[in-house]
């Protein structure tokens, strides 16, 4: 009878861990705020995606651009990260993408890149691609077959805002001013001078 | 004479730094006024209002889509539709064993994609099998008859396949293989990618 039962247990016991290794899984999840962002030109801006594994096994798994984005992109943190299993939305590990965008639109500018304006008359230009989360591929065939590979994709595109603006005369008060203080300071001096020298006669 | 002249320079030139100090006020001001009407900025009491939405999806794949699609060795030339070993499990009825899940832990319906990364080949690409010859289905319930025989050939670029499936729903998969009598032994290998985005947004 105690043999029997041992035995049951034993079956039980073999049971459970086989169910447990048929229904693990391993996979991956993204968590985003934004699909769309609008960015000044000339400007950086940096996005943050969260990765997380409700599952029940521990995965790795890299966030990256793809390959749309990647001519703007600043900051890319591509290192495989360690998720561990049972990590929840609301835990997931925080991974941020910077974009500096360069300058787009046309400006008419009078000398070189100074007293410029600019009328944003042309189309919007923007930036569709997308952010990949990727879990580290395991396994494969052991005869003929494949291995497979397991991602999460979500849409970020990228609107350049463009500033219209009248021509920036700046510069040229800021020349004016350095010039009309110089001016201002050799009279100042050559006054002074001559002041000198008349008491030196006198 | 001179004394008149030279104070008159200088008043002009006092001028001159006063008109261009305007100036550039009036020019700071101006961009100033352009970055306030980017931002939404307005000249009256106001109260901010947030909301931040938040999106989120997780898939996993069965442990015999992990371990791998395997067609094992194949010892008689040629066959067709040479079947997954996890395409049909006698022990569940039949069902198929490949599977993709969406996480209950996700808010938001989800569109599968699939495709090939080459053709399945030798070590080196010696040796191919094109991806003609490498076909599947796939589907949101699973029998013995549904995944449906035998599919459509996978490719290199990715297709879309099953549209809005909800979280805690699984995309379920068979996949088959015709080599021809004049194939060469060997192991041929190759990599399949499966990918989740948000449902109608491109693959």
């Amino acid at each position: 009878m105690k043999k029997r039962v041992y035995i049951a247990v034993l079956i039980l016991l073999m049971v459970m861990s086989l169910s447990q290794v048929a229904f693990a899984r391993k996979g991956v999840g993204i968590v985003w705020t934004t699909e769309t962002e609008i960015v000044n030109e000339g400007a950086s801006h940096c996005i943050g995606y969260g990765i997380y594994n409700p599952w029940d096994e521990d995965v790795t798994a890299t966030l990256s651009v793809s390959d749309e984005l990647k001519g703007i992109i600043t900051k890319e943190d591509t290192d495989p990260k360690f998720v561990p299993a049972e990590t929840y939305h609301d835990q997931a590990i925080p991974v941020e993408f910077c974009f500096k965008l360069a300058r787009v639109y046309a400006r008419d500018c009078l000398i070189g890149g100074m007293l410029c304006e600019q009328t944003c008359s042309e189309p919007q230009v923007e930036y569709s691609g997308s952010i990949l989360a990727v879990e580290e591929q395991t396994g494969g065939a052991t005869g003929t077959g494949s291995a497979t590979s397991l991602g999460v994709s979500v849409p970020l595109k990228i609107k350049v805002g463009c500033n219209a603006h009248a021509r920036d005369y700046t510069p040229v008060y800021v020349v004016v001013i350095i010039i009309a203080l110089l001016l201002i300071g050799w009279i100042l001096y050559k006054k002074q001078k001559s002041n000198a020298n008349k008491q030196e006669w006198q | 004479m001179e004394i008149q002249k030279e104070s008159l320079v200088l008043v002009v030139l006092v001028g001159v730094i006063l008109f261009s100090l305007y100036g550039v006020t009036h020019q700071v001001a101006q961009f100033e006024d352009l970055n306030q009407q980017l931002t939404g900025y307005q000249a009256v009491e106001t109260t901010a209002s947030r909301v931040q939405i938040q999106a989120y999806l997780a898939i996993a794949k069965s442990s015999n889509l992990s371990a791998g699609i395997d067609f094992g060795t194949i010892a008689v030339l040629p066959i067709a539709q040479a079947n997954g070993t996890g395409n049909y499990n006698p022990i569940t009825s039949n069902v198929t064993e490949y599977n993709i899940t969406v996480s209950t832990d996700s808010n938001t319906a989800v569109d599968f994609c699939i495709r090939a990364n080459a053709p399945l080949s030798t070590a080196g690409g010696a040796a191919t099998i094109g991806l003609g010859n490498y076909t599947w289905a796939n589907s949101t319930t699973t029998t013995a008859l549904v995944p449906a025989k035998f599919g459509k050939p996978i490719n290199t670029s990715f297709q879309p396949e099953t549209k809005g499936v909800s979280p805690g729903q699984s995309d379920h998969y068979r996949f088959w293989l015709n080599v021809s009598a004049a194939q060469e032994p060997g192991f041929y290998n190759n990599t399949i990618f499966f990918r989740a985005v948000p449902t109608l947004s491109p693959c």
